[in-house]
C-alpha cells in the first residue's frame, strides 16, 4: 500500500478492547462497529470512562483491540509492518487531543510544521505557505514566534488544529479539544473544527461532552456500557 | 530509516529555547569534555615521561646489543669491523658489565659497573665516571680518590687463598650528567680493560652495543643479525628487551592512569543516562504525541541516541581543545600547584626535567574519542530502550 494512496474510510469491525487491572481483564468495548467517511462529520458521545478515547485510539492505530479488525480504507491495520501504518497516520489521519497538545520546545511555527518534516515532505515552502495560511485562520500569525508556554489553553488548541491540518488530513479525530476550555475559546475552536475540515473535505470525528457540537456535525453516536448506539 | 525529524528533533530537545531544559546539554557536553581532557592530557604526559627515560635510557646504550648468552667471551678479530660496517649502523662498541665495591673515605657503594671503550660511558686511563646518586652516595668531587674492588677480587680477599687484592686507586671523573634517578644516575663508567681485568678476564668483554642510524627499526635490524649475520653463539637483543620491565612497568602505569581517568567519561555519561532517563520520563505525553503525529517508536528511540551521540561529539570536540590548552599550558599549571602546597622547584630538579614531558602518539587521541563516543552512546542506549516500549495509547492518557 503506497502512503500516498488517499484512505476514504476509517473503520472498526466487531471491534473489543479490554484493559488488564489488578483485578483482570476489564472490557471497554463490545463487538463494536463503526465507519467514518472522508468529508463525514461524527459526535462521539458518552459518559467518562465509556470507552470513547479507547475508541479514537483504535480508529487512529495507536491501539490494538483485543479483537476485531480495523481498517483504514482496504488496509487492515496490525496486519504488517508499523512503519507504513506510522507514515500514513502521519500522512492522512490528523489528532488533536485535550491536553499536551504541543511540543513544548518548538515555537508555535515550528510545531505547525512539524508534520511536514513527519511526513517527509520537501516542499517546505508549500508546508509554510499552508501553516501562514492556517495562522493566519485561527488568528495567531502574529504568535509564530512564541512558545506553547507563552499561550493560553485556548490558543494552544488553536495551534494544536493548524497543526493536525497541516498535511491536509483525510481525517481529523479531536478527543475532547474543548475539554479545559473556557466558553468563548471552545465556540472558537469549535467553528474552527468544522470550518476548516468542512473546506478541506476531511472527515471529522470529535469525542465530546459538549453538547453544542451536535448541531454541527452529520451524526452523533454515543457510547455506553461498550456498545455504540 | 533515519528522517530529518529525527535530527531536527534531538537537536531541538538538547538546545530548547522554549523550555527550562536548556542546562542539559551544556553541562552532559562540559562533563564529557572534562573527561576527553583529563584523558588526554594524562595519557600525553605519560607518554612524554615515557619518551623521556626512553631518550635517557639510549643516550647510555645503543639501540641493540650483540651478547654472548655465555656470559664474558673472546671476540673474535674483526667482529667488532663488521659490526660497525652493517648497513644502518652508526657506531659499535664493546662492552664489560659487573658490579663494583667502591669506598671513599668510610663511604661504600656497590653500583653496578660499566665498562667500555668509547662513546659517552668510556673514559680515560684509571678514571671512574659515577652516576650522580653514586657520587652524591659517596660525596665525591671530580679529582677525589676512589678505591674499587671487583666481586672477583672481594671473594678472593674474603677466602684468603692465594693472592690478596688491593683496592685500586681511581679517580673520579665526577658524576655524569644523567639523571639522580634512573637507570643511569645509579651505575658507574670506566675504561672497558681496567674493569675485565678487574674481573680476572682480561681481554673478555660481555657485548657489543650498537647505536643505529635514524630511522633503523630497533626489532627489525635485531632480528636481521639473528636471522643468521651472526654467529650461532651470539645473539643480539634490542634495547626494548634489555629495559623489558621497566618499560614494562612504565605501559602498566599508563594503561592504570587511563583505567582510573576513564571513570570520569563513565561518570559523566551516567549522568547524561540519567539525565536522559527522566528527560524521557518526563516526555511520555509529548512521545506519544509524536507516536500520533506518525513518527515510528524506532526513529524517536533513535533521536534519542542521536542527542547522546551529539553530546558524546560536542564533548569531545570541546575535550580535545581544552586537553590541547591544558597541555600547552601544562608548566604554568605544575608550578602554581606546586607553589600552593609549598613544594616549589625541587620535583622538577628531583626528576631532572626543567619542563614537564608531553607527547601525544598519533593513535591516543583516536582512541580516547571512541571511548568516549562509545560511553555516551551507551548513555543514550538506556532512554532509547525506555522509548522502544512504550506504548502510544497508555502514554496519551496516563504518561506512563
Amino acid at each position: 500500500m503506497d502512503t500516498e494512496d488517499p484512505i476514504r474510510t476509517l473503520s472498526l469491525r466487531n471491534v473489543s478492547a479490554s484493559y488488564s487491572s489488578p483485578s483482570g481483564m476489564v472490557p471497554v468495548l463490545c463487538s463494536v462497529d463503526f465507519s467514518l467517511s472522508v468529508g463525514e462529520s461524527c459526535v462521539l458521545l458518552g459518559p467518562s470512562g465509556c470507552g470513547k478515547t479507547t475508541l479514537v485510539h483504535l480508529l487512529g492505530g495507536l491501539l490494538r483491540p483485543s479483537c476485531g479488525d480495523i481498517f483504514w480504507g482496504s488496509h487492515r491495520l496490525w496486519s504488517a509492518g508499523r512503519s507504513v501504518e506510522n507514515r500514513r497516520r502521519g500522512r492522512w489521519i490528523g489528532f488533536v487531543f485535550q491536553c499536551h497538545t504541543l511540543l513544548p520546545e518548538m515555537t508555535v511555527w515550528e510545531n505547525i510544521l512539524f508534520p511536514s518534516r513527519v511526513a517527509g515532505g520537501r516542499d517546505f515552502s508549500a508546508a509554510a505557505g499552508r501553516a501562514e495560511e492556517l495562522l493566519d485562520r485561527v488568528g495567531l500569525l502574529g504568535r509564530r514566534r512564541s512558545f506553547p508556554r507563552d499561550l493560553s489553553g485556548g490558543e494552544q488548541q488553536r495551534v494544536a488544529i493548524a497543526r493536525a491540518l497541516l498535511c491536509r488530513p483525510q481525517f481529523l479525530l479531536a478527543d475532547e479539544p474543548t475539554g479545559s476550555l473556557d466558553g468563548i475559546s471552545s465556540a472558537s475552536v469549535r467553528d474552527l473544527l468544522f470550518d476548516l475540515c468542512g473546506r478541506d473535505g476531511s472527515g471529522l470525528l470529535i469525542v465530546t461532552h459538549d453538547a453544542l457540537f451536535i448541531p454541527r456535525a452529520d451524526r452523533t453516536v454515543t457510547l455506553e456500557g461498550g456498545h455504540l448506539r | 530509516m533515519l528522517r530529518s525529524w529525527v535530527g531536527y528533533y534531538a537537536w531541538k530537545q538538547l538546545w530548547p529555547s522554549g523550555s527550562s531544559g536548556r542546562w542539559f546539554a551544556p553541562f552532559a557536553i562540559f562533563g564529557v569534555a572534562l573527561g576527553v581532557a583529563v584523558l588526554l592530557v594524562v595519557l600525553a604526559i605519560m607518554d612524554g615521561f615515557q619518551g623521556e627515560i626512553r631518550r635517557r635510557l639510549l643516550r647510555f646504550h645503543g639501540e641493540v646489543a650483540v651478547i654472548s648468552d655465555g656470559g664474558a667471551f673472546s671476540p673474535e678479530n674483526g667482529v667488532l669491523d663488521r659490526l660497525a660496517s652493517l648497513e644502518g649502523v652508526e657506531a659499535a662498541v664493546p662492552f664489560y658489565e659487573t658490579f663494583l665495591l667502591l669506598e671513599k673515605e668510610s663511604r661504600y657503594a656497590f653500583p653496578l659497573a660499566r665498562g667500555s671503550d668509547g662513546g659517552e660511558s668510556g673514559g680515560n686511563g684509571e678514571v671512574i665516571f659515577l652516576g650522580r646518586s653514586i657520587a652524591e652516595q659517596l660525596a665525591a668531587r671530580p679529582g677525589d680518590e676512589v678505591l674499587a674492588l671487583s666481586p672477583r677480587q672481594v671473594v678472593a680477599n674474603l677466602s684468603g687463598d692465594g693472592e690478596r687484592h688491593l683496592p685500586l686507586q681511581l679517580a673520579s671523573g665526577g658524576p655524569t650528567a644523567g639523571r639522580r634517578e634512573g637507570p643511569d644516575g645509579s651505575r658507574v663508567f670506566l675504561p672497558l680493560e681496567l674493569l675485565a681485568e678487574m674481573s680476572g678476564e682480561p681481554g673478555k668483554i660481555h657485548g657489543f652495543e650498537l647505536r643505529l642510524r635514524r630511522g633503523v627499526d630497533a626489532e627489525n635490524f635485531a632480528r636481521r643479525l639473528n636471522g643468521g649475520i651472526l654467529p650461532p653463539s651470539l645473539r643480539a637483543v634490542t634495547w626494548m628487551e634489555s629495559n623489558r620491565e621497566l618499560l614494562s612497568a612504565l605501559a602498566l602505569e599508563r594503561a592504570a592512569m587511563f583505567f582510573s581517568m576513564a571513570f570520569i567519561v563513565v561518570i559523566a555519561a551516567f549522568s547524561m543516562a540519567c539525565s536522559l532517563s527522566s528527560h524521557v520520563a518526563g516526555k511520555v505525553r509529548e512521545i506519544g504525541l509524536l507516536m500520533a503525529l506518525g513518527c515510528g517508536r524506532g526513529a524517536i528511540a533513535a533521536s534519542f541516541l542521536l542527542q547522546s551521540a551529539l553530546v558524546g561529539f560536542f564533548g569531545i570536540l570541546v575535550g580535545l581543545g581544552l586537553g590541547a590548552f591544558l597541555l600547552s599550558v601544562r608548566d604554568g599549571i605544575l608550578r602554581g600547584v606546586l607553589w600552593f602546597f609549598g613544594r616549589g622547584e625541587r620535583i622538577f630538579e628531583y626528576y631532572d626535567f626543567i619542563h614537564l614531558p608531553a607527547a601525544i602518539g598519533g593513535g591516543v587521541p583516536v582512541k580516547i574519542c571512541a571511548f568516549a563516543m562509545a560511553t555516551t552512546l551507551l548513555a543514550g542506549l538506556l532512554p532509547a530502550c525506555r522509548v522502544l516500549r512504550l506504548d502510544p495509547s497508555a502514554a496519551l492518557r496516563h504518561g506512563y
